[in-house]
């Protein structure tokens, strides 16, 4: 079951005692916060591998568990599910520190103390919402009004007195000027590298000397004046 | 409109008001050159021209003034000097006095100089034509200027602050105002005991080289002795980094040993009755495996070294420290600057945390993780409102570069300097650093270009 205005969570862990305990944490934290969450419990990592498709936002997993361990059940759901936020819960630190190979968001020592938890996931809850938060831009198209995804875009050029919107699968040409763009696109992810050009950071690969690199390969330049700001929005931006 | 004073003196040995601001301005152009710049782009283009203009119309407007006023306008004509210098390099305020003698000196020189080849000149050919003096002008101050540039830029360093002390800009200041009245008293009155009758242009041109060879001769022993400052504290950091080192063998030797004291613990429980005994070798045995948790093996040598001795501090003063590291990433950073990076952002972590009273909340997090071709480094933690000094009406702070939250010890001159070395290595590995304060937590990001 999936609740598209719920946060999904499902709590993998073999001991009964801990899972009942982060259920407590969960319901307490959704006592002081406006969202409302989907519990859901399974015993095991085979469990969560078996039928996994993309249903759960967050999963807190055990790391030691009896027949698939917590790692190589994050290993097999990160195959299907980029996107999911995963947590750990675990005993002993000497996996927990191997996390980023599975890109887990954190994890945490039992026994869990509350403020940790909530740390950990009110960080998670903050990214499930970002995520499903879409911010549109109107933009006229040959006579016609478009509403496009930011998401979508790549990035944004100014060309003559036209605006180049370069998107996931197809460009847009619209009246400028650039200017209008920068103060719609600034708050939400944007960031400009050059007089002619608007990035979305989420699309940037790497930053070179006098060049951005998107994850397109597509090679944009970035101008000596604007590369501090530019990187400054980056590190902010960043996952 | 008299002009004469501007471009054609009627005695000889006055220079034209005109290349005398040219003078002034080339040479503050020198340093613009060699310090940090404020503005790179356009903005420094009409910076250039604006200060030019100014320091010009102000020679033209002193040239008009009566020859009372000389040395109220000389003054004025320095105090602009040091506006313009101020306002286009990236300057603090007693270094910017320094330059402002430096560039004035050489301007004071250059000027003499001119005067006097071209007062030769005229001796020798007898006619008095601007263009010669123009062309005499361009000549001499292409060269000075030229020639001291290469050899000042060698005397301090682009991007750094020179850090001067009130002292030494006093003894700076006064060696430019003796050059400066040494070389001009035969013009105000040739019955001082100093001065030249015959051979003024002369002498006014051996005193302000004396001076600027005395001044560039001071900045440089003073850059010679920054350096050698700097490369004891780069020897100290190896240092420390050694005994870190020396530490973690000591630390595995202790593993060792613990692991060892293990089995017999593991004996005693078997054989003990008395609750009271029990308790104390399982509490024993705890501090032993504390000890075991504390070692972090990420995949960097270096890391681990530092990682495992922070965490050991951590344990010491109640502290969790959550490491998701993958040291892999670190293999294209230099010792040093990890050494650095990480030394800095977990000491400050740990210091604002040890304050926290609520012993929960001592909580550090770090990560060190791949973003498409980026290596960001992340540390979260608590830390009171009182520490960040933040605006009661805030919830939420976020630091620019240049207003990192100041430090929170009282001496200023040692500390402080650990957000400004993080940035530095973010900034050397073509990143960012990203300082913010939300809800009760003080968060680092550093950003770093992974280059292979």
């Amino acid at each position: 079951m999936y609740f598209i205005n719920m946060i999904n969570v499902c709590i993998v862990e073999d001991d009964l005692e801990q899972a009942n305990l982060l259920k407590d944490y969960i319901s307490k934290y959704e006592s002081t916060s406006k969202e409302q969450f989907n519990i859901s419990y399974l015993p095991d990592g085979i469990d969560l591998v078996d039928d996994y498709n993309g249903q759960f936002d967050i999963i807190l997993l055990d790391i030691q568990m009896k027949h698939l361990d917590g790692m190589a059940a994050a290993e097999k759901i990160r195959k299907i599910d980029p996107d999911v936020i995963i947590i750990f819960i675990t005993s002993t630190v000497q996996y927990a520190v191997q996390g980023y190979a599975v890109d887990a968001l954190g994890y945490v020592l039992k026994p869990v103390p509350f403020t940790q938890f909530t740390q950990l996931f009110d960080k998670a809850t903050t990214r499930v919402k970002s995520k499903r938060q879409h911010v549109y831009i109107k933009v006229s198209v040959d006579d016609k009004q478009l509403k496009l995804d930011c998401d979508t875009v790549h990035y944004v050029e100014s060309s003559r007195n036209n605006v180049i919107l370069h998107c996931d699968d197809e460009d847009y040409v619209t009246a400028g000027p650039l200017k209008k763009f920068e103060e719609m696109l600034m708050t939400h992810g944007f960031s400009k590298c050059h007089n002619a050009y608007i990035i979305n950071l989420s699309f940037v690969e790497a930053v070179q000397k006098e060049e951005v690199i998107l994850t397109s390969g597509e090679v944009l330049p970035i101008s000596r004046a604007r590369k501090k700001e530019f990187m400054a929005a980056l590190t902010e931006d960043i996952l | 409109m008299d002009l004469t004073a501007f471009l054609d003196p009627v005695k000889l040995q006055d220079t034209p008001r005109l290349f005398t601001a040219i003078a002034e301005w080339l040479a503050v152009f020198v340093y613009f050159n060699i310090y940090k710049r404020r503005h790179h782009d356009y903005i420094f283009v009409v910076q250039c021209v604006f200060t030019c203009i100014m320091l010009v119309l102000f020679q033209f407007v002193a040239g008009l003034l009566p020859l009372s006023l000389w040395i109220p306008t000389m003054i004025g004509a320095v105090l602009l000097m040091y506006l313009s210098l101020y306002l286009v390099l990236d300057i603090k305020p007693l270094d910017c006095g320094v330059i402002t003698t430096h560039a004035f000196v050489l301007a004071e020189f250059a000027a003499s100089l001119y005067k006097q080849l071209y007062v030769w000149l005229v001796y020798f050919m007898g006619q008095k034509q601007i263009m010669d003096s123009v062309m005499i002008m361009l000549v001499v101050y292409t060269l000075t200027y030229l020639i001291y540039f290469n050899f000042e830029r060698g005397n301090i360093a682009p991007d750094r602050n020179l850090n001067i002390s009130r002292k030494e800009l006093i003894s700076v200041v006064l060696t430019g105002v003796g050059a400066f009245i040494m070389s001009n008293i035969s013009f105000i009155s040739i019955r001082t005991p100093f001065s030249a009758s015959e051979n003024m242009l002369y002498v006014r041109t051996l005193v302000d080289f004396g001076g600027m060879l005395m001044l560039m001769t001071q900045m440089g022993r003073r850059n010679e002795l920054t350096l050698k400052n700097e490369s004891n504290e780069i020897n100290q950091l190896f240092q420390k980094q050694y005994e870190q080192y020396k530490l973690a063998v000591d630390n595995s030797e202790a593993l060792r040993k613990e692991m060892h004291d293990m089995k017999h613990y593991v004996m005693a429980l078997k054989n003990e009755d008395d609750p009271a005994r029990r308790a104390e070798v399982l509490e024993d045995m705890e501090q032993a495996l504390a000890i075991q948790e504390s070692f972090m093996n990420t995949g960097n040598k270096v890391l681990d070294v530092i990682l495992t001795t922070k965490s050991l501090q951590c344990q010491k003063k109640n502290i969790t420290l959550n490491a998701m590291v993958d040291g892999d990433l670190l293999s294209g950073i230099h010792v040093k600057d990890i050494c650095s990076l990480f030394g800095n952002i977990l000491d400050n972590a740990i210091e604002a945390t040890q304050q926290i009273e609520d012993a929960e909340k001592r909580l550090i997090t770090l990560s060190v993780r791949k973003r498409n071709q980026f290596i960001i480094v992340e540390c979260e933690n608590c830390s009171d409102a009182s520490n960040v000094r933040f605006r009661s009406d805030q919830r939420r702070r976020i630091f620019r570069s240049n207003n990192l939250p100041k430090t929170s010890k009282g001496d200023n001159v040692k500390h402080g300097f650990g957000l400004k070395s993080i940035n530095q290595v973010a900034e050397k590995y073509g990143g960012a650093m990203h300082c913010s304060y939300e809800s009760g937590w003080f968060k680092v990001k550093v950003l770093l270009s992974n280059k292979k």
